[in-house]
């Protein structure tokens, strides 16, 4: 199955008409509005308030082919599944849902955790499933989002069962692996949890060296009335891919959604999260670490929407931006009219390593609400000369100072990492990236 | 001066006061003690008129005027003194102005002419040695970035510069060392006079080993269960509370 | 008496009050009182709370003036610009330039803000000059036509004390055309020029060829390009090297004639190691029509200049409806031209049924520096969309940002900004503090900080928090005798302090004035 299109429109066009409506892992209800969507075929632009620092010209630009999954180099996987070595893992090859490196997905490997693909689902689970796609209004409501939802051909249902502890992390590992033509995955997943039930999912977004590849995946996510969600999400994806994805969570009840990010990867990279708050007194937080080089391109957008009262959410992202990096936060807390109690923090700090690297930040508050307290803050500076200068005091080159205190920056984030081979895989991660850094600049 | 008759206070429907009766005469100190809950810190807020409590039947008459129909600030300006027990931070309003701005209220109210700002400046220098505060104090944001102890004195001396008829003191012991505890103590005690009188509301008797009342009550479940001199503040001490509560709970 | 006016005899009183008082006291007792400057400070500001208490329900300044208009036809086009050109007898180099301005506004359209609503405007349904029928300017407060006389008694601004008052000359516009202006010769002796800008582009053209335009440019944005084609009047500074203007320089404005459209122009050049502090007050009468604003002003510092402008903004906001109401669309633009230069903007805008106004900073000299602080209070169903913009293209350039947002009502207040540090723009430093207060729950406060950063040495810090009069403050104010409205006065002033200790002294009280009087009915 090989097409070749001249661009990124006209393969938006040709996946509209590449297959039938069972084919796809959305109902064609679902799918038509989408559907409608793609055929206007709009992108956003600059002047999109939401786009305003992510030019689109690149990505535009490419040239596509598609490709099936051969040629994968079996050990690459096994690598990437050291990660998170006591877990379910489930891979995806270029967007496609591989039986043969995933763990058997009818052997329930955690009790009270059914995981379905998207394109296999009984009447029951797709209402269930769909009605959480239904729910979620995203605020960005670009056309990528509806190239997942209206084309997806792949994906899961994951739902996990009321009450229950889940025990082992999901490793959801998607690899780009071909090279010299292009891949494009769209998965969308859709997260259930329980009632009191808890829950561990890492993303890894992973590509060969020389893979060329376009990610485009969407998430929903709904947490019952007391459950929680810890999620990880990776990006590192090789310099010749785009990623551009959304995530929405909603949250019931004293639900509690931990959500870690750590952006690497990617030529562009583009992660929106959308939270919203459905039931009062429950809590999200959200951080996160964007870290570029050579003229990476990396934009976080995080919408934080208090629609109740007493919920809590806290906000934490830092940038080190290198090289011809480009990096972008724009993060929105809204709170919304009654939504009393609230407790709403957001914070953004960057550092700029580099002459030609550039940063830009959006931290903004709206606020329908008087009885809450919501604060945001953002820095851009360079390293502490103060504490450079300290170190140096003692003995320390100003390389190695200056690498300390980046490191430094960072794990105040990644400590918070509660997997602990993950944590040591994303500190391991930063450190190279750090290390190249240093060489470069020296 | 004031008078309360079987006083029935509730907070969303949930009583808190359960018929409490007091009568305070000029000249008269009034500690008012009791275990935690029982209502002490309502019957401050219920006379100085703090929204959020149901008055749900008695009466309250403070100088042939009903209280409790009375707005907070015309209380204030009749006389009525809350030293609170959180005095409450207000951002960039200085505590001078602010303190100005309320004698000048309370003047105008009484009929008497305003203070100019020389004349309170001088005032409240005098008075600030009474409860030997710093007079940085005085041109910081009100109670803002105090300790605890400075925000206790800053009640105490906006006591002296308003100089009311009545003194509710609410818990001003709590968070207090023994030499705040001293100073705040032989400030009210100098501000003393035949025709002022002070309720003071404490936990602990050691307030009242510096402040002597002449009336010492055990608030319990919302009533006055008993009453005595200040020797019964010393048996407090001594037993605690609860042979009082058991006695008070024996079928009546 | 009037709020202004008052406002003044205190400014008056406060002075007088410092001086006069002290010096009559014995110094002992003086020392011994008020033994610090801050204990002046208390008793000044003091002085202030008592201002507070003229308040009263209605706009104080919604009333006509019967002064017969000179009005063009309804509308615009060419010939509408040329007219406005030929009335003021304007070399043709302006004429063209205003209708370069014109063409490039065809090509135009309105800005749709996201957080503004408000009916489109008519622009062919306004009327773009007017002028009080006086053909012959005065030359002295004697030849000024008395019913105008009148209209500054109204406004508590009567020219004939104006004079006394030490240390402020007034330029004031109704409408379209300066009427008087105070001090001229005192000014003239340092060769400062403080006059009319229809009189500056008569008498000093060269200077207006040079910098007219040069920091707003005629294609800068919908509202500043009308205003371009066909401003009416304004004021024109200039003050030359080394000289320090020894006297605030006022400007009152004031939206008369219905339906006219006011677009203002405002020009000051500060030449190096000049000194120059500006005021501009606004106030203007009741309508039930909305009336648009436009104005630009245009500020350059030289190197080692320093220009401070502040302005109390009280136009018409509409009633408690929101029907009515200035819509205030405003350009203003400072240029950091020299090194160590330095331009400072505070504002206190409490009026306007819609604004939408950032005043900015280009600090292209290195070492310069830009500031920012403002309050803006909203209320009933007020908008306000205001900030600022610092950009920062020298070296080792600073810039600060105090912002104080008040919602009340059923208004929205939002902060927008924009920090930005050029490639070029080594050691640049930004601080920014935008704090938001909400008065009731029906209410809306918005922040959208924007910062592009593209040098590695910049150091840029922002930080936000929103409050609400708490219902404990206002209880224990209450319980120390002071009443409920006056407990909210006292706390929104203290929130503000930090603007308003920014504000020349009569400014600093009329402001105070008007956000309580602004805030009636707001709480309880």
């Amino acid at each position: 199955m090989t097409e070749v299109s001249t661009n990124f429109k006209d393969c938006i066009q040709d996946q509209i008409h590449s297959g039938d409506d069972t084919d796809f892992a959305l109902s064609p209800e679902l799918r038509s509005s989408s559907l409608a969507i793609l055929n206007e075929g709009i992108f956003p632009t600059r002047k999109d308030e939401e786009w305003r620092y992510t030019p689109l010209k690149d990505i535009l630009g490419r040239k596509f082919e598609f490709i099936s999954n051969d040629k994968l180099n079996p050990d690459l996987l096994v690598e990437h599944k050291k990660v998170v070595p006591d877990a379910q893992h489930i891979v995806f090859i270029n967007g496609e849902y591989s039986a043969e490196f995933s763990d058997d997905l009818t052997q329930q490997a955690n009790a009270g955790l059914a995981i379905k693909l998207m394109t296999d689902l009984d009447p029951t689970d797709r209402q269930k499933a769909e009605n959480i796609i239904q729910n979620s209004k995203l605020s960005d409501n670009s056309i990528f989002q509806h190239i997942a939802l209206g084309l997806s051909q792949s994906g899961l249902f994951i739902d996990a069962t009321n009450d229950t502890e889940i025990a082992k992390p999901l490793h959801l590992l998607f690899l780009s692996s071909t090279a010299g033509s292009t891949s494009f995955s769209n998965p969308v997943n859709i997260i259930h949890i329980g009632q009191n039930s808890s829950l561990k999912i890492v993303e890894q977004f992973v590509s060969a060296q020389d893979a060329q590849a376009v990610t485009i995946p969407a998430d929903y996510i709904h947490l019952n009335k007391g459950s929680s969600l810890d999620f990880y999400k990776l990006g590192l994806e090789s310099e010749g891919t785009d990623h551009i994805s959304n995530t929405a969570v909603e949250l019931s009840e004293s639900a509690e959604l931990n959500m870690h990010q750590y952006l690497l990867g990617s030529r562009l990279t583009r992660s929106n999260s959308e939270i919203t708050f459905v039931e009062p007194g429950a809590q999200a937080k959200l951080c996160g670490i964007f870290l570029g080089n050579k003229s990476q391109h990396l934009d976080i957008r995080t919408y934080m929407d208090h629609a109740q009262p007493n919920c809590t959410s806290d906000q934490s992202f830092r940038g080190i931006m290198n090289d011809r990096s480009r990096g972008v936060f724009n993060g929105m807390v809204l709170v919304r009219e009654h939504a009393q109690n609230t407790d709403a923090h957001q914070s953004n700090k960057n550092l700029l390593l580099s002459r030609d690297a550039r940063i830009d930040t959006k931290p903004q508050l709206e606020i329908f609400a008087d009885d809450v307290k919501c604060t945001h803050g953002a820095t851009i500076g360079e390293l502490d000369e103060d504490a450079l200068f300290y170190l140096q005091s003692r003995g320390i080159s100003k390389v190695d100072a200056a690498l300390m205190l980046t490191h430094a920056f960072a794990s105040e984030i990644t400590q918070e990492i509660q997997i602990d081979s993950l944590r040591e895989y994303v500190q391991h991660k930063i450190a190279n990236r750090l290390r190249h850094i240093q060489t470069t600049n020296a | 001066m004031l008078s309360i008759k079987n006083l029935h206070v509730s907070i969303e429907g949930k009583p808190i006061l359960r018929g409490l009766n007091l009568e305070v005469k000029p000249g008269e100190i009034h500690a008012i003690m009791g275990p935690n809950g029982s209502g002490k810190s309502t019957l401050a807020h219920v006379l100085s008129g703090r929204e959020g409590y149901q008055i749900d039947s008695g009466s309250a008459i403070y100088k042939n005027l009903n209280l409790l129909e009375m707005a907070p600030e015309i209380r204030a300006r009749e006389g009525i003194f809350l030293a609170f027990q959180y005095p409450i931070e207000i951002p960039g309003v200085n505590n001078t102005s602010f303190l100005k701005k309320a004698l000048n209220e309370i003047r105008k109210h009484r009929g008497e002419e305003e203070l100019d700002a020389i004349d309170f400046l001088s005032l409240i220098k005098k008075q600030m040695k009474l409860v030997e505060m710093n007079e940085d104090l005085l041109r910081r944001p009100v109670n803002q970035g105090f300790s605890g102890g400075e925000k206790k004195r800053n009640e105490i001396l906006q006591m002296a510069v308003l100089n009311p008829e009545l003194a509710i003191l609410d818990e001003t012991d709590s968070g207090l060392d023994i030499d705040a505890l001293r100073i705040v103590a032989s400030g009210v005690n100098k501000l003393r006079t035949e025709s002022n009188a002070y309720v003071v509301i404490t936990h602990y008797q050691r307030l009242l080993d510096h402040i002597i009342p002449d009336f010492v009550h055990v608030l319990s479940k919302g009533q006055i269960i008993k009453s005595g001199t200040k020797e019964l503040a010393l048996e407090l001490e001594e037993r605690g509370y609860d042979w009082l509560l058991e006695k008070s709970e024996s079928p009546s | 008496m009037s709020i202004v006016s008052s406002c003044q005899f205190l400014f008056f009183n406060l002075d007088f009050f410092v001086q006069y008082a002290l010096l009559a006291m014995n110094m002992d007792r003086k020392n011994q009182i008020l033994n610090s400057e801050n204990d002046k400070n208390i008793a000044l500001s003091d002085e202030q709370q008592t201002i507070q208490n003229i308040t009263n329900q209605d706009y104080k300044y919604g009333f006509v003036t019967d002064i017969e208009m000179e009005e063009f036809p309804l509308g615009l086009n060419e010939n509408i610009v040329r007219m406005i050109s030929a009335k003021k007898n304007e070399p043709e180099f302006m004429t063209e330039w205003r209708l370069k301005a014109y063409r490039h506004w065809l090509k135009m359209k309105e800005p749709k803000w996201p957080k503004l609503h408000y009916p489109e405007v008519n622009f062919d349904d306004l009327y773009y000059y007017a002028a009080p029928k006086n053909e012959n300017a005065p030359k002295s407060l004697d030849e000024v036509d008395p019913e105008l006389i009148r209209t500054f008694d109204k406004l508590g601004v009567p020219l004939e004390e104006r004079e006394l008052l030490a240390g402020v000359a007034v330029d004031a516009i109704i409408d379209s055309v300066s009427v008087a202006t105070t001090f001229k010769n005192k000014l003239n002796e340092l060769g400062i020029i403080f006059c009319p800008m229809s009189e500056a582009i008569q008498d000093h053209p060269d200077l207006i060829k040079k910098y007219l335009g040069t920091v707003v440019p005629y294609t800068d944005n919908f509202y500043a390009t009308l205003n371009s084609a066909v401003f009416s009047d304004g004021s024109f500074v200039y003050i030359p090297p080394g000289i320090r203007c020894p006297m605030e320089l006022s400007s009152y404005f004031r939206i008369n004639a219905a339906k006219t459209g006011q677009f203002e122009r405002t020009l000051i050049i500060a030449d190096k190691g000049s000194y120059v502090s500006y005021l501009e007050g606004c106030t203007a009468p009741m309508r039930d029509e909305n009336q648009l604003h436009a104005a630009i002003v245009e500020l350059i510092a030289m190197e080692d200049a320093e220009i401070k402008y502040s302005t109390v903004q009280n136009w018409y906001a509409g009633n408690k409806e929101g029907v009515g109401g200035i819509y205030n669309f405003v350009t203003k633009r400072g240029l950091c031209a020299g090194n160590h230069s330095k331009i400072s903007w505070t504002q206190v805008e409490t009026g306007s049924a819609v604004t939408w106004k950032y005043p900015s900073c280009i600090l292209k000299g290195d070492y310069s520096v830009g500031e920012f602080y403002s309050v803006a209070l909203t209320n009933n169903f007020q908008q306000a969309d205001t900030g600022t913009k610092m950009i920062h293209q020298g070296r080792n350039t600073r810039s600060l940002i105090i912002s104080k947002g008040i919602s009340a009502g059923k208004s929205n207040n939002a902060y927008r900004g924009l920090v930005k540090v050029s490639s070029k723009a080594e050691n640049a430093r930004n601080y920014s503090q935008c704090d938001s207060l909400l008065i009731g729950d029906q209410c809306g406060a918005h922040t959208y900080p924007y910062m592009e950063i593209e040098n590695p040495s910049a150091q840029v810090e922002h930080e936000a928090t929103t409050s609400k009069v708490s219902e404990d403050q206002i209880f224990y104010l209450n319980q120390r005798g002071i009443s409920t409205e006056d407990a909210v006065g006292m706390i929104v002033s203290g929130y503000a302090r930090e603007v308003f200790q920014q504000l020349p002294m009569e400014f600093a009280v009329e402001a105070q004035a008007l956000m309580s009087l602004s805030l009636e009915g707001s709480v309880g």
